[in-house]
Order: structure tokens, then sequence, then C-alpha cells
């Protein structure tokens, strides 16, 4: 890899080639990969044994049952296929929040994930959407669209306003097939994250929640007398910043991580909590290979 | 509180813009976040606390406003002082006297009366004239009127302690005349209080009372006397008056110090606040000069010694009469008398006699002098004489005068006497029909003189026993000098003889002094603040003045509570007037502190 990218540095690519992805559940892809798929086939893994039919393979029957049993049993074998990786990366203005910005930081996250599926041969799609705006990188396959994936992250830009719910509706209905499904997003929405994450529970996907937020949005830094403006729709909220709001705003954030990791852990979702200001690495390298996304 | 600077109160203004940036600063400051909700959510929390963030809201501005308000106070430099900053007229009474001598507060009175004029000076605001006035028993002035504060230093420095009694009213009245044209004014005494009582109203002079002093511990010499024995071959006696200013009773070893040398130690015990005597007796040598001395260490040191100086010459009589049969008998059995006679006056000069005889006439103009004058009149202002009374009868006479004790004027046969009015200072010691005076006592100056107008051989006086006696009597009132005797402080007349014209006077302190005059002149030594002994060396021998204190007003040390005046009583101002001190670094301070306080209040966001 001659090229680099200001998402993915040689560093950290090297050790991305080493990663490929875990699903704990077998699903039935389009093309041969390196998964295991839930469909019977020529793969190298066993996985059971059939009866004998007319027109099947020969070359498939076990001629040591024969042998002992005088029936004819067919060997059946895990096809390894093809994972379909899903990304739905939040494009509001809110996420181009933040120092540094959680935006460049969500992609470099995306970019990451996607990198280790294209190498792994997996089928990745990338959804990047706003309530306004809707980007999508066509299902890729193969390491050599590394730099399409890569351009088409670049390109992104962050516009409009949240709806989590109704752009996580959609990318769940394109992409019905099941696979892997990564949410990237703040979270930081009016109307609540449930209705939207329970679109991805349809069809036994493995879902990965990466919630991202600025550390400004941790622990703000903000100070006395301010008028906040909304970076999505402008609204001006006028408060005196005070230990006792700084306080409630912590406690109020608390509850909001705390209940979204909880949907997520009783759902059987990964979920993640990073800070813009962590670094990528320590996110895919350590966080995500400890809980088992990666390997 | 006055502010020496009160324009900077403008400085006030200052709050007004930041009142103003107060408001502007409501139009807040827009901070772009990714979202507000968390926010909202968190201020509806809080809500209920709204006038609590109000409130938490202005106290930085109520901070602010404070600080503005010390910081404008600091600059208008506030001083704390009672008088208002218009200029002031002060005159500064400094007793001087020897009570101020006293140790009973740190160094001495005087010493404490200087600190606290000095302390005075340094309360008085900067275009204030200050007089200083130092007094004893006379008043000098060590500087009139300035607004020089080094030249009033030095004349607070400068006074000397003396060794006298107290008299204000002189420095009052000097001290007031200079201070009465300006309104603004105030004549204050620093002082023990122990003087007579001041002329005129406290209000009109604008006095005020420092008391210095505290509770002494003293024991004086009251009196030293030395006596001749009345037979040669008897001691001579030194009798001295101990007093005591103390609330113990005290033994007290006292020295008794003759022509200078140390002749014996009797130890006194004196009662507490009471005094005792002591005598000792004295054959040889011939005392000149005694000194009666406490060996004590007490608060005044001025009144420890007492001097005495023994009278060994007889008393010098010049008799000038053409022959006095009876006189000459009445003066023969006079004790301690050396008498000469004359009939011609041009030859002895009047002034070197202690007592001088005139028997039928006066010489015109009679100098000062002691005299007993018979048969005569002399021409003295206010002696009216308005013919004669024949045969007078005595109707009267004054018992009490020292000329008449134990003498009976009854049935004097007088043939005539001359009719006289004399001026009220002239006591009749024997009177005759309608106050016409038979014997007459004067004193004046110093003339004092025993006249007896009527011719005494035309009487039947000189027969009788009250003759000599009264004669006696005579003699020893006008060689009395107790009246006479010199105080410190007092000028010392010194009466230069006819072959004199000038003499020379050591002080006790060694310093000597030329006094020159006219011949039977008196000349004047003035240097006499100091008590003990001082000579007069003249042209034949050397006599000596003992000065002494003996006053136990002064040598009591007690602090007056206030003082009297004729129109009232002036109350003793404990504390002085404050003494400016600026407040501005306090007030400074103060900024400081509200500031930390304020940058406390905003970078910890108290809790609510």
């Amino acid at each position: 890899m001659k090229r680099t990218s200001s998402l993915l540095d040689a560093a950290l690519i090297s050790q991305l080639d080493q990663l490929e992805l875990i699903v704990r559940r077998l699903f039935a892809g389009r093309t041969q990969g390196e998964k295991l798929s839930r469909r019977r086939g020529t793969g190298s893994e066993f996985a059971d044994y059939r009866e004998y039919a007319q027109g099947d393979d020969l070359r498939h029957i076990d001629w040591n049952v024969y042998g002992r049993l005088d029936r004819l049993f067919l060997k059946l074998f895990h096809v390894e296929e093809d994972l379909r990786l899903s990304i739905f990366l939040d494009t509001s203005l809110s996420m181009s929040y933040g120092q540094p910005p959680k935006f460049q930081y969500a992609k470099r996250l995306a970019a990451a994930l996607a990198y280790v599926a294209l190498v792994n041969l997996d089928r990745v799609t990338i959804e990047a959407a706003s309530e306004s705006s809707l980007e999508q990188l066509p299902p890729s396959r193969g390491k050599q669209q590394v730099w399409r994936l890569l351009e088409f992250l670049e390109d992104l830009e962050a516009q409009g306003t949240t709806d989590l719910h109704e752009g996580v509706k959609q990318f769940s209905l394109r992409n019905a097939t099941p696979g892997m499904k990564v949410v990237i997003s703040d979270f930081l929405d009016k109307q609540g994250f449930q209705g939207a994450l329970k679109w991805l529970l349809r069809g036994g996907n493995e879902v990965v929640v990466i919630q991202v937020l600025a550390p400004d949005e941790v622990k703000p830094s903000i100070v006395g007398d301010v008028s906040l403006q909304d970076c999505e729709d402008g609204q001006l909220t006028e408060v005196s910043i005070t230990a006792g709001l700084l306080k409630r705003y912590d406690a109020n954030l608390k509850s909001l991580v705390g209940g979204l990791r909880d949907y997520c852990r009783t759902r059987g979702m990964a979920y993640f909590f990073v800070q813009s200001g962590q670094p990528v690495e320590r996110v895919i390298l350590d966080a995500m290979r400890r809980t088992g996304v990666l390997r | 509180m006055s502010l020496l600077n009160p324009l900077a109160l403008f400085w006030l203004a200052v709050a007004a813009p930041v009142i103003l940036m107060y408001f502007l600063k409501l139009k807040r400051r827009k901070v772009p976040v990714a979202s507000t909700w968390l926010w909202t959510r968190s201020i509806q929390d809080i809500r209920v606390n709204a006038p609590f963030q109000r409130l938490r809201r202005s106290l930085l501005l109520i901070l602010q406003l404070l600080l503005i308000l010390l910081a404008a106070f600091a600059l208008a430099d506030p001083i704390g002082r009672s008088s208002p900053p218009e200029e002031k007229r002060w005159a500064f009474l400094i007793d001087r006297s020897a009570s101020m001598q006293m140790k009973d507060v740190k160094l001495s009175r005087l010493e404490k009366a200087r600190e606290t004029a000095l302390e005075l000076l340094r309360a008085c605001g900067p275009r204030d004239e200050v007089m200083i006035v130092a007094f004893s028993n006379r008043a000098s002035v060590m500087t009139p009127l300035t607004s020089d504060r080094a030249a009033i230093e030095r004349a607070i420095a400068s006074i000397e302690p003396a060794d006298t009694v107290t008299r204000v009213q002189e420095a009052v009245r000097i001290a007031a005349s200079a201070v009465q044209p300006y309104k603004n004014r105030e004549i204050v005494i620093l002082s023990d209080g122990r003087f007579e009582t001041i002329q005129g109203s406290a209000e009109d002079l604008a006095l005020r009372y420092v008391p210095i002093g505290a509770e002494p511990r003293n024991a004086s010499v009251s009196a030293v006397e030395v006596k001749k024995p009345l037979h040669a071959d008897d001691p001579w006696t030194v009798f001295a008056q101990i007093d005591l200013f103390h609330k113990e009773a005290l033994e007290i070893p006292v020295e008794l110090h003759v022509n200078g040398q140390l002749r014996g130690v009797k130890k006194v015990k004196v009662p507490a606040n009471s005094n005792a005597a002591v005598l000792f007796e004295i054959n040889k040598p011939v005392p000149e000069v005694v000194q009666v001395k406490l060996d004590l260490d007490d608060d005044l040191e001025a009144d420890n010694r007492g001097w005495a100086v023994a009278r060994l010459q007889g008393l010098k009589v010049l008799l000038l009469s053409s022959g006095n049969f009876f006189l000459d008998i009445a003066m023969a059995n006079l004790p301690d008398t050396e008498a000469f006679k004359t009939d011609d006056l041009s030859k002895s000069s009047l002034g070197d006699f202690d007592v001088v005889v005139l028997d039928g006439t006066v010489p015109d103009p009679l100098p000062e002098g002691r005299y007993l004058i018979l048969g005569a009149v002399p021409k003295w202002e206010g002696i009216k004489e308005e013919g004669t009374s024949d045969f007078p009868a005595v109707m009267d006479w004054e018992r009490r005068h020292p000329v008449a004790r134990m003498v009976n004027f009854s049935n004097l046969y007088v043939k005539s006497s001359p009719k006289l009015t004399l001026p009220g200072f002239a006591t009749p010691v024997v009177e005759g029909p309608e106050g016409v005076p038979l014997v007459f006592s004067w004193e004046k100056g110093r003339t004092r003189a025993v006249v007896v107008p009527f011719k005494l051989l035309e009487s039947d006086w000189p027969l009788r026993l009250s003759f000599p006696l009264f004669v006696a009597n005579a003699f020893d009132w006008l060689r009395d000098e107790d009246k006479a005797q010199p105080r410190p402080g007092d000028a010392l007349r010194i009466r230069l003889s006819e072959s004199e014209t000038e003499v020379e006077v050591t002080g006790p302190g060694g310093a000597k002094q030329k006094l020159t005059g006219e011949s039977g002149r008196d000349v004047v030594y003035g240097d006499t603040d100091r008590c003990g002994l001082y000579s007069v060396k003249r042209k034949e021998r050397t006599e000596a003045v003992a000065l002494n204190l003996f006053d136990p007003r002064e040598s009591s040390g007690l602090v007056a509570k206030e003082l009297k005046t004729a129109g009232g009583r002036v109350s003793a101002t404990a504390a002085l007037p404050p003494v400016i001190r600026p407040y501005w670094r306090w007030l400074a301070l103060a900024v400081l502190a509200v500031l930390l306080f304020e940058w406390y209040v905003y970078h910890r966001r108290i809790e609510i």
C-alpha cells in the first residue's frame, strides 16, 4: 500500500491487515468468501451428512460410510462465503462538532472497519445519511476497492439535521441481507435512539453501535452566561453555566450513554462509546478485539 | 474621617460603564454546540432555582461595584482625623517645671510631653501653624506661629527642664495673644496641671489640657536651716524637713555635707504621704554651706538635695544720729549686730550696710534699703503730711505685727506728731486719734522701713520698757530675709558695693558669668533654672546663694485631673486627637481581597 490517506495511515493499515471481522452467527453470502456460510456446499469445513438423492455430485459421496452402512450419504460442507458489512454513518451537522471533529473520527472508524472487511474479501456497503442527504457506497468487495472506499469517505461532508430514526430505518430496509450492521453516530437525537435501533434487530443481524462524542461534550469547558447555539437547527438556548448546571448536564449525559449501552447489551448488540480525542487504533485494535468484533 | 482628595470620588463614575457592560453582557456570547437538547434538559432540572441563578449572576456585578467603590475611596486618600482640614493655629504650652522631671512615665514627663507634642504636630494639617511655648515659673516662646515643621521640631527638642515652680498664666497670655485673631485655634497645655487658676474662660481661650504623668514615688527635702549657736562653745545645728509623697512609709538615709564634705548620715523613717524632721549638730568646722541630701532613687532627682548658707557675719548697722543716748543703749544689747556710728552722711555709703538707723534726719533721695527712721518722715510717694496733732493719745496698735510683738504702747505720752495720710501698702502699727499713725511699717520693692514720725526726745517712750523691745523687734523684722529667699528661676539681684563695678557668678553647673554695673546699683543674674549653690565673687569676698525648690506642689508630682480657669474647668483630654491615619492601604488591600473573591466566584462557579 503505497498511497496514504488522511483516514488511514500506513501504520494502522499494517495492523488492520492482520484483522478480520468476527460474526457469531452464520450468514448466507452471495459470493464465495472467507466466512462460513449457512449454506452447505463446497467449502472446506464439514457441516453434515445427507442421504444421496439422484443428481447429486458423486464427488461428495462419503465412501467410507457406504462401506460401513451400504448406503449412500453425501458429505456436506459449509460454503465459505463473503460477509455483508453495512455501515451507517450519521452525517448530520452535529457530527461536525468537537475538537477533534467527531465526523472525521467517525469516518476513520468506518474506514478502518471497511478496510478490514475488504481485506478479508467481505462485501462492504456504506451509507452516510442525515435528514436531508444520503450518500451511498455501492457494495464493494476486494482489496482493490479500498481507495474507492477511502475517497468516498473523504468526500463526505456533514450537513443537515439528525433524523436517526428515519435514516436507520431506510438503511435497514435497503440492506435487508443479513450481515454485520454498524451504526456510527453521536446519538444526540431529540427523538431518542430506540426507534432507530430496533430496525437493526430485523433479520438477525450482527449489530455494532458506535457512539462518538467530542471530549468537549463529555466535559464541557464552557463557563458563564452564554447563549448555546445548536449547530443543526441554529436554536439558541440561553444558559448560565454553573457548577450545578454542569453537574446536571453530566447526569443527563450519563443517563443517555448508560441507556444506550443497556439497550444494546440487552439486545445482543455490541456497543462502543468513544471520544473523538481517543486514538482510533485503540478503539479498533483494543476495544473491538476485546469484545470480539474483530480478530 | 476626611478625604484628602475628594475629587477622586469621580472615579465612582466608572461604575456606570460596568453596569452598562453588565447589561450588554446579557447579550450572551454565542457558543456553538452539537446539540442543545442535553443542555435544555439540564436547565429544566434547575429552573426551579431561577431566583438563585439571578442572585448568583448579580453577585459578580455586586463584587465589581464594590471593587470600584473601594478603589475610588482608596484614590480619594481617606484619613482618620477629627479636625477639619482647614488651617488651624495651635499653641503647644509645654511645662518644663521641676515636676516635669519626674520619671514616673517612660524617660521623664518632659520627654513624654515632647513626644506627645510631636504626635500632635504630626496630626496637624499641612497648613496648620504651630507655636511652642515652654513654661516654668516664667514663659518663653520657643518658636512663634509657623508652619515650618523642622523649626517646630527643633523648638520642641530644645526645651530644657528647669528646677522651678510652675506658673502658667504668662504662657497662656502669650499664646492667647498669638492665636486669638484666628477663628480656628487651640491652646494645648501639656503639663501635670499643678499650677494656678488660669485667668480667662476655657472657651475663649480654646484650651485643651493633655495631662502628663502617672503616680509618682517621691521624697523631697522641703526645708534646710542652719543655726548659729548662742554660745560659741555650743554646736551649730542643721534642721531639715523631709517630705514623702508615696503611699508606703520609707526609711530614707539623709546625708549631711558641710562645706562640701560628708559629715553625717542619718536614717529617717518617713510615714506614708507625710513628713519627718531631722536634726544634725556640728561642732567643727564652722559651717559656711550645708547640703542635706537624700540617698534615694526616686522619681524626682531635683528635690533630693537642699542647701543652706550660714550667716557668719553679724548685721551691719549704721546709725546716723547727732547723738541719742537711749538709742545707743537699746542698740548695744542687740545680738549679732555690728554697729557703726556717723553724723556725716557724706563719709559713708548707705548701700554697704544691712540696716540704717536714721535719727531725726532723712537724706533725699533715699536709696533702697532697710531703715529704722526715728523723728522724721521720709519724702516717699504717697505720704501726705497735713499739720501736726498735739498730744495724740494711742488709740490702738496692730498686735500681730512683728514690730509690735510683746510691746505695750498704752499710756504713751507724745508731745506732737505730724498728721500723716499713708498709702495702702504701708501698715500703721500704732494709731493715734483720727487714724494718725504714730508708728508705721513700709514695704515697697527692696525697701523695708519702720518709721516713728514723732521726736523721741519729745515723748516719754525712751524711758519706757517698750522702747528697747520695739527696737529689737524692728531690727528682727528688718533683717528678716525669709520672704526674700530667692527660688530657682528667680532673677538674682546683686547689689554692687560702692567700690565694685563687677561681680562673677558661678552656677551649680560651673558656668561662670561676669556681671558689670554701676557702683551701688543692682545687677541681675537670670540663669537660675537649676537648684543648687550659686557663688557670687565680689571684690573682697565670695558669697554663696542657695536656691532650693522647697515646693510641695512640685515635689508631690500629682497630676491634676482638670484645670481651673476663672470661667470654669478644662477637663483632661485623655486621648489625643486621632492622629492622621491614611486608610488607602487598607482599602487597596480590600480591593485585592474582593478581586480574589471575584476571581474565585467566577472560576469556581460557586455552588447554587
